[in-house]
């Protein structure tokens, strides 16, 4: 991770490669991030890249002692997902749109559409507890804070903490023997 | 509270997801720096994160092109009007034929004053051998010139001629340049009346780049720019996606200062 790191720092001295190499790492996992919360993958994908270009134009206002690249990066990456979902254009377009989308893949039936195909995020959560799915979207994805997540979710707001903690267990010992 | 405690509370968690308050969040980074346990434990988190976030998209496609472009283009979404400064419209044409005008002009002044020029040279012609020997030199740059510029204006004349328009960077925002590229002849011209004059010790060098991956090539240097000589031709083979100049060491590098990038701008075919 001390990579990472390192490419970091050559990002904030405008070093295009290095950008190059951090857009390589993370398009996916961030493209993801925000398909959770557009659920259009064509406009996730036009969100994600202009994510990266606001790493590049901000990169200096990243800060590693508070926290973590990634952090960061999902942060943007979930402030822009959500900007979009409060403006017209999302409003105009919003089709069966679900505000759980992990509860939504667990609980609805395999898609024909090709380009839909979620079998491989299916697979990764569906032992795991729908009350677990939620906690993880919303701290993760949605940017709900621990006492948003409690209410939603209808659990004691002193247990968000621990139960995220195993939530993430789970998931993890899921991704795990998966691989 | 030791760190297996810190492991076990779900605190490092909610430092992945950005939640925990800035003091606290800058506690935990100094506890990962120092603590090996807890920072495998991070690791841990995050991969899950980001596996989990992988898992969430069907797109396997991301161009990092894309991202370069908007990152070129974003330098103007607060106006149209600068937009219109570095992406080819139709207007270019106008403007086009607005820079041949103009460098035809130049062009017919430098040859009346080289002509000029020559014909006091034939005069002096009669003065001692080494003079004539000195002059003749002179003759022969100044014929190499006009042959510069007439190869400069055969490029820039041709309707093969494509125009790329490269925007202001960073460090010097109201810089531009255009560069007249003719692949037929594998030529292009440099308009380098937008760029500043370069300070001592310095020299704009040009860059032909491939984006995917991000490969620069130098097209040569924009030596003895003055307020006559901003246009410049140099040869160029290669297949670019983009040109950027930047400013280098007398000499030139053997890649670009990107700190230094002056301009830049995408060549849509």
């Amino acid at each position: 991770m001390d990579e990472i790191q390192d490419l970091v720092v050559r990002l904030q001295k405008k070093d295009a490669n290095a950008f190059q190499e951090l857009h390589h790492r993370y398009a996916k996992n961030i493209c993801g991030a925000i398909q959770v919360i557009v659920q259009d993958e064509a406009i996730a994908k036009e969100i994600c890249q202009d994510v990266f270009v606001k790493v590049w134009q901000k990169s200096s206002m990243y800060d590693s002692t508070k926290g973590r690249f990634f952090t960061w990066l999902l942060n943007m990456a979930r402030n822009a997902a959500i900007d979009f979902t409060r403006s017209k254009e999302f409003n105009k377009s919003k089709k069966n749109h679900s505000i759980d989308f992990f509860v939504h893949i667990l609980e609805k039936p395999e898609s024909e559409e090709p380009n839909q195909d979620y079998s491989g995020l299916k697979k990764m959560i569906s032992k795991l507890k729908k009350k677990c799915v939620q906690i993880i979207e919303m701290l993760y994805f949605r940017s709900y804070t621990q006492k948003e997540t409690a209410d939603e979710v209808g659990i004691p707001l002193g247990t968000v903490k621990s139960r995220n903690r195993n939530c993430l267990k789970a998931l993890r010992a899921e991704i795990e023997t998966d691989e | 509270m030791n760190n297996r405690d810190l492991i076990e509370s779900g605190e490092l968690e909610l430092y992945v997801a950005g939640l925990l308050d800035e003091d606290r969040a800058q506690e935990i980074t100094t506890i990962i720096q120092q603590d090996e346990s807890v920072r495998k434990e991070i690791e841990e988190i995050e991969k899950t994160v980001l596996d989990l976030a992988q898992a969430s998209t069907n797109q396997e496609d991301f161009a990092f092109t894309e991202v370069l472009k908007k990152v070129i283009v974003s330098k103007d979404v607060s106006s149209e009007k600068e937009k219109a400064d570095f992406t080819i419209t139709p207007k270019e044409r106008t403007w086009r034929t607005y820079v041949i005008w103009a460098a035809a002009a130049v062009f017919l002044v430098m040859f009346i004053l080289q002509y000029q020029n020559s014909e006091e040279v034939t005069n002096q012609l009669n003065l001692s051998l080494e003079e004539k020997k000195e002059l003749n030199t002179r003759v022969e740059q100044q014929n190499f010139k006009l042959q510069y510029k007439d190869d400069l204006l055969a490029t820039l004349a041709s309707p093969a001629t494509e125009t790329v328009q490269l925007a202001g960077q960073e460090v010097s925002p109201e810089s531009a340049a255009q560069v007249f590229w003719n692949k037929k002849l594998d030529q292009v011209v440099i308009d380098a009346s937008q760029l500043p004059s370069p300070p001592e010790g310095k020299v704009y060098q040009v860059w032909s780049l491939k984006l995917e991956p991000l490969t620069p090539t130098s097209l040569g240097l924009l030596e003895g720019i003055s307020q006559t000589d901003q246009l410049f031709l140099l040869n160029n083979p290669n297949s670019s996606e983009a040109f950027g100049i930047t400013l280098e060491p007398e000499g030139g590098s053997e890649s670009p200062t990107l700190e230094q990038l002056y301009v830049l701008g995408i060549y849509e075919s």
